[in-house]
């Protein structure tokens, strides 16, 4: 009787939400969409905060499509000059130092560094948001100032997803994904993700700040920081070659 | 590191969005980074307490001028002061620190007295011209052909040694290198040395993607003596890398009376979900020319070329690595060869003090277990600190 209740209590929110014309899915596929775009050049910084310690990592990025993409880290100074290149399936690691070209194989991705927060499953996102789950309409918040849609998302069946639910917080004005929870399959929260200072780069306003917060692991985060960003550089398919690795500045 | 490049592609991705055609250059025309490292060295002998000891306090320095858009100049050189028992106690131990196996000699001890010896060595000076399609580099450089992690049959022009790891950049060649880009991942490469006896070694490598595979092949003339040929791959099994050489030299003299020298390795290495790292390789070398007499501390470059990069025969190798804490990096290594009765163990620890300081021990023991040779073992220990800038 409550689950019915709670399930025609979730169904008045989504009518009365979708009033407005989307559905929890068109939302989340907005918010998709303003995540995958063409191409992208900039630099950022990551942070690894722990209690007594933190470390950084820099580097310039270079991203076409899907399939594309060429990162050049900047610092630490021992791992400035490695290029890493990624063309559909296949990646490279290019370490100038010793002139070596080294082919990256898939169990490698699974090797964290420094003990990011960054999951290997809500980052290395082999799954789609869009397409992995079923969507329901919670309601409104506002978090942080931002008036958002408040979605959760349920993975399907045999969707590679190691999440049990995913709640979304998206932006109401612009479809900025500006927070989420991620639980296991037992309903436990694992990690929170929070968007902040939503900045002009080049013609866009993005968030340019995105924390990873694991729960039950006090003092911990994982701090993305862009520092600067453009969008949709003509960059020709020859741009992402092991030719370019050995030559981008 | 790659995991995270891995991360950083997806958050690039879902970064991208509409927008305009801009371009923006943040390179420098010059640059300076390097380190300096200081390492104690202990040597310990089987079954002797006459221990020995060395102290390297060693900074390099990496200068690169981008002086147009097509043409890089790049100078780096490491400054090494070495002072401790085996400078004054070992026979040819200056020559060897001095020991420059390049055309051109540019390796000198400037300061050279019983107790100690500073040396100043140029490992890398080139020039290099790049076009869309292809690339020139003339000058001292690294080529390095080379798909497996510690033998490396295919890398004819610079053989290094797996022992010698305090020298990360390992050495480079006096050479002439043109590539030719015939796609995204696929090159020509037409390559020319000379050595300190003026010998030429000169070789053509074609590499290139197929079926997720990366595939080369290689033919040439090695040090005026030997033709050579070899193919290379590295690819996955089961989502670990799985990579091989193997090269032939045969003498370009009485070719028909001689036999040749082959050398083979393959590789597998698996990373598993809590960063546990776990590596295999073996070397197959059929040159018996060498070996059972060598010293751990002279199994550096100088001693090995590329047709002999190791002991002769069977050698396997296997490696486990694991980061106890973010911060904190352990692995063991071993090697057996059990045609001249032997095998090394190599632990080490690595410790993160900050974003560009670590502290390293690492100890290299080798020992003779069969009696095939007259070595005696030794352990070898050194403690590193690392700054990098």
């Amino acid at each position: 009787m409550r689950n019915l209740l709670n399930l025609l209590f979730f169904c008045l929110i989504g009518i009365t939400v979708t009033g407005q014309g989307l559905t929890a899915k068109e939302i989340i596929q907005k918010a998709d969409d303003k995540n995958r775009g063409l191409s992208s050049q900039g630099e950022m910084t990551m942070t690894i905060i722990r209690p007594d310690w933190t470390r950084a990592v820099s580097m310039k990025t270079w991203s076409k499509g899907k399939e594309y993409s060429l990162v050049l880290i900047t610092d630490p100074a021992k791992d400035k000059g490695q290029v890493f290149l990624k063309l559909k399936n296949d990646m490279w690691n290019w370490i100038p130092a010793i002139d070596k070209l080294i082919k990256i194989p898939p169990s490698m991705m699974l090797q964290s560094w420094m003990g990011s927060d960054f999951t290997n499953d809500d980052l290395v996102r082999e799954s789609s948001i869009v397409i992995d789950y079923s969507h329901k309409l919670l309601g409104k918040e506002t978090i942080r100032g931002y008036d958002c849609y408040k979605i959760e998302l349920i993975p399907l069946p045999d969707a590679p997803v190691v999440w049990g639910k995913v709640i979304m917080w998206v932006t109401t004005a612009s479809y900025d994904q500006w927070k989420a929870e991620y639980y296991d399959e037992d309903n436990h929260l694992i990690n929170i993700s929070n968007s902040y200072d939503i900045k002009k780069m080049s013609d866009r306003e993005v968030p340019t700040k995105i924390e990873i917060i694991p729960q039950n692991k006090t003092g911990q985060k994982t701090v993305l920081q862009i520092n600067r960003m453009q969008f949709n550089i003509k960059m020709d398919d020859s741009f992402f070659s092991q030719q370019n690795m050995r030559k981008v500045k | 590191m790659q995991r995270l490049f891995y991360i950083l592609h997806v958050i690039i991705l879902s970064i991208g969005t509409n927008a305009q055609d801009s371009t923006y250059s943040g390179e420098k025309h010059l640059s300076l980074n390097g380190y300096v490292k200081d390492m104690q060295t202990v040597i310990i002998p089987n079954n002797d307490k006459n221990w020995q000891t060395d102290n390297l306090i060693h900074n390099r320095l990496n200068f690169k001028w981008n002086i147009s858009r097509n043409f890089t100049f790049c100078l780096e050189e490491r400054n090494r002061f070495y002072w401790g028992e085996l400078v004054k106690s070992m026979p040819g131990y200056k020559d060897y620190i001095s020991y420059d196996n390049g055309l051109v000699n540019m390796s000198w001890n400037i300061l050279n007295d019983s107790a100690y010896v500073l040396n100043i060595a140029i490992d890398r000076v080139w020039i290099d011209f790049a076009q869309p399609k292809f690339q020139i580099t003339v000058g001292r450089q690294r080529i390095n052909w080379s798909q497996t992690y510690v033998w490396n049959p295919n890398d004819i022009f610079n053989t290094y040694s797996y022992f010698d790891f305090d020298y990360e950049e390992k050495p480079g060649s006096d050479a002439v290198r043109f590539q030719y880009f015939t796609g995204p991942a696929s090159r020509l490469e037409i390559a020319a040395k000379a050595n300190k006896q003026q010998r030429i070694t000169a070789a053509a490598l074609y590499r290139f993607n197929k079926w997720e595979y990366d595939f080369q092949a290689l033919a040439g003339l090695f040090e005026q003596h030997d033709l050579v040929a070899g193919i290379g791959w590295a690819g996955q099994i089961a989502k670990g890398g799985f990579k091989g050489e193997a090269t032939y030299f045969h003498p370009v003299r009485n070719f028909n009376d001689t036999t040749g020298v082959f050398l083979a390795s393959v590789e597998y290495d698996y990373t598993f979900k809590n960063s546990l790292f776990l590596q295999f390789e073996g070397l197959y070398n059929s040159n018996s020319f060498n070996s059972a007499d060598l010293l751990l501390q002279q199994m550096n470059a100088q001693l090995l070329n590329p047709k002999n990069p190791f002991l002769s025969g069977f050698s396997v190798f296997g490696n486990i690595s694991y980061p106890v804490t973010p911060l904190i990096n352990a692995s063991l290594a071993g090697i057996l060869n059990p045609d001249n009765g032997m095998y090394f163990i190599i632990p080490s620890v690595t410790v993160s003090l900050s974003n560009n300081l670590d502290l390293s021990l690492i100890v290299q023991s080798f020992q003779s277990y069969s009696g095939k040779s007259a070595i005696i073992g030794e352990t070898l220990v050194f403690i590193r600190m690392k700054g990098s800038f």
